[in-house]
């Protein structure tokens, strides 16, 4: 890992258009600028991870909960039931064909 | 330029193929999933990967369980997936559901956006707008 020091104001560059500017340090807090862009995707390194963790949780869901789950979510009230458009309910949930 | 997603209308066209434009986190080899309806109210889908057998995420069309949920998109994620104005993005919340029902939770933070006219897909991360990552999808009975 490459390490360098910065002090207030000055900034990194990395790439061609990524610039990184240190603009407050207080205590052990650094508030920091990151220009980059719009297809680059910036996010907070545990904010990012705790959605890793999420979706690796989700997929392992079991049949069982799901199958529960869609009973417990069958008939809604709100849901007349003769309404359901045949691209949503004729589907085949073990095959996915809809053809 | 923001871009509004819309919950999934009852008669909203699922496309049965997507492919996301940027992978999901913690899936980076799994870009192409089938959608196939679990249920016949247009709630609950299943994303299976077209790669790894048995890999499938459970989804919801949040609008059932949170009515005023309506994240928008920004320019980076309107260019990802290569919508263009007046296109319709769909908008889905995982589903986790180990135990029991009522432990069933939807991931707010980080929901999935579908271009139905792309068949293309983006797991936003909406990080700055204090979402939970677990919220509660059924409120206890009684």
């Amino acid at each position: 890992m490459l390490i360098l020091t910065r002090r207030v104001g000055e900034s990194i560059v990395v790439g061609d258009d990524i610039v990184l500017t240190v603009f407050e340090v207080r205590g052990d807090a650094v508030r920091i600028g990151i220009e980059a862009p719009r297809s680059v995707k910036v996010n907070r390194k545990e904010i990012y991870e705790e959605i890793q963790r999420s979706n690796a949780q989700a997929v392992s869901s079991s049949d069982d909960a799901v199958d529960a789950l869609r009973g417990a979510l069958g008939n809604p009230a709100d849901d007349p039931g003769s309404s359901v458009s045949p691209t949503s309910g004729g589907a085949d949930p073990a095959t996915g064909a809809r053809h | 330029m923001e871009h509004r997603t819309s919950a999934l209308p009852r008669t909203a066209t699922l496309p049965d193929r997507i492919s996301f434009a940027t992978p999901i986190p913690g899936f980076e080899d799994e870009r192409d999933f089938t959608v196939s309806a679990l249920d016949a109210h247009g709630v609950l889908y299943a994303l299976r990967s077209a790669k790894t057998p048995g890999l499938r995420f459970v989804v919801a069309a949040p609008g059932r369980f949170f009515p005023d949920y309506a994240p928008l998109l920004d320019a980076s994620d309107v260019s990802a997936l290569g919508v263009d104005d007046g296109d319709e993005v769909l908008l889905l919340v995982i589903v986790t559901v180990t135990n029991g029902i009522n432990d069933a939770t939807a991931n707010l933070l980080a929901p999935i956006v579908i271009s139905a006219d792309h068949g293309t897909a983006l797991q936003l991360v909406l990080a700055d707008a204090d979402l939970p990552l677990r919220a509660p999808l059924l409120r206890q009975a009684g």
